[in-house]
């Protein structure tokens, strides 16, 4: 079934073709917004949403850019969405942490009860010194460079996604790889 | 080659996006510095380890969303019977006020206007008699209880005769 078929389908609201068109979408959007958030549950979660707002907006989709594109699109948005909405409930969840006295560092509490090898250990936490290195960034930094070195998108598809110019995507990656440098060489200059 | 040149073509160099010279160069500085071997190693394997995570195919993920929407659907028909509660309760007692004061409106234009000299004199006639029976005068009071015993004398005479 080819996009525009599935367009066409989701707009008759068509059960056979939203079906196909979930099955066929369904590893991109949950990868995509895994990237962002880094947790499969959230993930599943995000890409359902997803799914509901192409489902509930598909009458109002002009067809201007590609398929895929619309969906990169919404799924960054509701990836963002999540992160904000999750960083203003930690500002409350450190206020309890402080107010208990513990110390809450995702890296040094990581998988305390967990019988896990030194060495996957090590590894799980490079990968979220990478993770919490990444979060840093400014949003639209973290944007451009997810979609281009996670999602191996070309800088032309990041800038209709985001809805800036080609020049803009390529100074956003230049910058948000140099801030991503320094901070890493920082944590492992330290390991 | 310096150790903060080579910090600065990190990502570059992970990449694969540098010429052979520069490749070369930072190959020869990994060999010789011990601290930028570790920054470069932990470095790329964390962005290995990330580049690699990948969620694999969800066999009931359509089920899951299909049910996701069913509990919206759900969900959406009290959600607007509440909300048209909201809006109808209210409404609906502004028509009852307004058709209230309406009335009273038309209702208060039916009456004619009264004489107002008449009324002002029949109240204050209506005042002075009020003020005389709340406050008797000592005099008065007197000669009606003479009066009374007078009347009370006059029975008992016509009693013993």
């Amino acid at each position: 079934m080819t996009d525009q078929e599935i367009i066409q389908g989701l707009k008759n609201r068509d059960e056979k073709t939203f079906r196909e068109f979930v099955d066929k979408y369904q590893h991109m959007v949950i990868n995509v917004s895994n990237n962002f958030v880094h947790n499969k549950e959230d993930a599943m979660d995000i890409a359902q949403e997803v799914f509901i707002k192409v489902y509930d907006s598909v009458k109002s989709f002009r067809e201007q850019s590609r398929l895929s594109t619309w969906l990169y699109k919404i799924a960054v948005n509701k990836s963002l969405n999540y992160i904000r909405a999750k960083k203003r409930r930690n500002i409350f969840t450190s206020l309890d942490l402080i107010f208990e006295n513990k110390n809450h560092n995702p890296v040094e509490n990581m998988a305390d009860d967990q019988e896990i090898s030194q060495e996957k250990m090590e590894s799980e936490e490079r990968k979220n010194l990478l993770i919490k290195a990444i979060d840093e960034l400014p949003e639209k930094q973290k944007t451009a460079l997810t979609l281009n070195k996670f999602e191996d998108l070309p800088y032309k598809e990041i800038a209709t996604i985001m809805d800036i110019s080609v020049t803009e995507t390529g100074v956003l990656i230049n910058r948000a790889k140099n801030k991503l440098q320094k901070k890493l060489v920082e944590y492992f200059k330290k390991y | 080659m310096k150790c903060s040149e080579l910090h600065k073509q990190l990502f570059s160099y992970l990449e694969g996006e540098l010429s052979e010279n520069d490749v070369r160069c930072i190959d020869n500085h990994l060999e010789e510095c011990a601290s930028c071997r570790s920054v470069y190693n932990n470095t790329r394997e964390a962005w290995d380890a990330l580049r690699e995570e990948e969620i694999s195919y969800q066999p009931f993920f359509y089920t899951r969303l299909k049910q996701r929407m069913e509990n919206r659907k759900n969900r959406t028909a009290p959600n607007l019977a509440r909300i048209g509660r909201a809006i109808l309760q209210p409404a609906i007692y502004f028509v009852i006020l307004g058709l209230g004061i309406y009335i009273g409106v038309h209702l208060g234009q039916g009456f004619e206007p009264q004489d107002e000299t008449v009324s002002t004199t029949e109240q204050i006639n209506y005042i002075e008699d009020y003020a005389k029976s709340q406050y008797l005068n000592g005099m008065e009071l007197e000669w009606v209880e003479q009066e009374m015993l007078t009347e009370h004398q006059t029975e008992n005479t016509e009693n013993n005769e």
